[in-house]
């Protein structure tokens, strides 16, 4: 149980984690507002998909975030952009709070590497 | 060597197979999580200084285009199916309207809904309130308002009417004084009604309404579904986000 939380913690220090989480949080969102039954949501074109469409997307780039850090950078600044579209694609962005964590979690999984190392006591930087 | 090693593999059973495979595998799996634990140790990674001009460029993004909706000069799409809006608006102003009795699938089963359309609406003060129930939080109001303020009495204001094409209620109650109809058909058959030039057909014998100008004041819905297949422009938009449930009085005051 130990070990299985210590390597929980050593997936998520690996991984632009937090940034993601909050990507599919948002995106998550925006489909439960939008709330179409799947099958008349895409009988019903544009409009009654695009919450599935930018939410769908938005779960997408925070689970790629998650399981492929790699691409991290593009599918950060691609969440931020899939945010923006859904404001004015789904609901307001899901009344806003989509809009939100996408942005947050977006700019958290494009900014997500290593960090300068600080040494105790001096401001010195170590690459 | 290999020629009897390979030999000896044959002759293995499937179920000894298998359990080598899996041992093969557990073992890859093991140095992966090693190598994991490894690199989780070394060096410290997380969310840089540079995520908050990024978020500041997609905040300032928003407000830049929260901005251009409110000046009417982007339009949004705004769609939902189950989710319970009331919309209030002191007048709208109907060109080929049509209704009949329909039933709206939502993910809690069928509901008995009037379907009206709308080929072009203008309305005079918008305002939805839609109730969520949040985790923590309880029951949440979100009040949408556009337009003039929502509070009985049409002023039309040069800029702040509401325009929007091909729009779609699914309501279970509705409520107005309709002041000004024009051409009206009462119960034309739900299957050949139209809007203007295009179908909007219902359950072929069912109780139809179709009219070329339709116009009610103080209209008060319960609606299920708010469908555009145009958009609608929101001037003067604002998203208020309140504790509890929120009613008609609560439009106005901002």
């Amino acid at each position: 149980m130990r070990r299985a939380w210590a390597v929980f913690t050593a997936w998520r220090r690996t991984r632009p984690f937090w940034g993601g989480a909050l990507l599919v949080l948002g995106g998550g969102w925006i489909v439960r507002l939008m709330s179409y039954p799947l099958l008349v949501a895409v009988s019903g074109g544009w409009n009654s998909s695009a919450g599935y469409i930018m939410g769908g997307a938005l779960i997408l780039f925070g689970l790629t975030a998650w399981f492929a850090p790699l691409y991290g950078q593009l599918v950060g600044i691609l969440g931020v952009l899939a945010a923006l579209a859904a404001f004015v694609g789904a609901n307001l962005g899901g009344l806003f709070l989509g809009t939100l964590l996408g942005i947050v979690g977006g700019s958290m999984v494009w900014s997500w590497g290593e960090k300068p190392v600080r040494l105790k006591g001096s401001r010195a930087r170590v690459a | 060597m290999t020629g009897t090693s390979s030999r000896a593999s044959r002759r293995l059973s499937p179920r000894e197979r298998v359990s080598r495979r899996t041992t093969v595998l557990r073992d890859r799996l093991e140095s992966r999580t090693d190598d994991m634990l490894a690199r989780s140790r070394s060096g410290r990674r997380g969310t840089r200084v540079r995520a908050l001009p990024m978020m500041g460029t997609g905040l300032a993004a928003v407000a830049a285009m929260f901005m251009l909706v409110s000046q009417s000069v982007l339009a949004v799409n705004f769609t939902t199916s189950d989710t319970a809006y009331r919309i209030y608006t002191d007048r709208v102003s109907g060109h080929y309207a049509a209704s009949y009795i329909n039933e709206q699938t939502t993910s809690s089963g069928k509901k008995a809904v009037v379907q009206f359309g709308f080929k072009a609406a203008s309305l005079n003060g918008f305002c939805a309130i839609t109730q969520q129930n949040l985790p923590a939080l309880g029951t949440v109001s979100v009040i949408i308002t556009a337009g003039e303020p929502v509070d009985g009495t049409t002023t039309a204001p040069a800029g702040q009417t509401i325009e929007a094409n091909w729009l779609y209620l699914a309501s279970d109650s509705l409520k107005g004084n309709g002041d000004q109809i024009a051409k009206m058909n009462l119960g034309q058959s739900a299957d050949t009604l139209m809007t203007d030039t295009t179908a909007f057909p219902g359950t072929p014998g069912g109780f139809g309404l179709q009219a070329e100008v339709m116009n009610i004041s103080k209209l008060d819905t319960a609606s299920y579904g708010i469908g555009l297949d145009g958009q609608i422009s929101l001037p003067n938009l604002k998203i208020r986000v309140l504790p509890g449930s929120r009613t008609y009085a609560d439009c106005v005051s901002s």
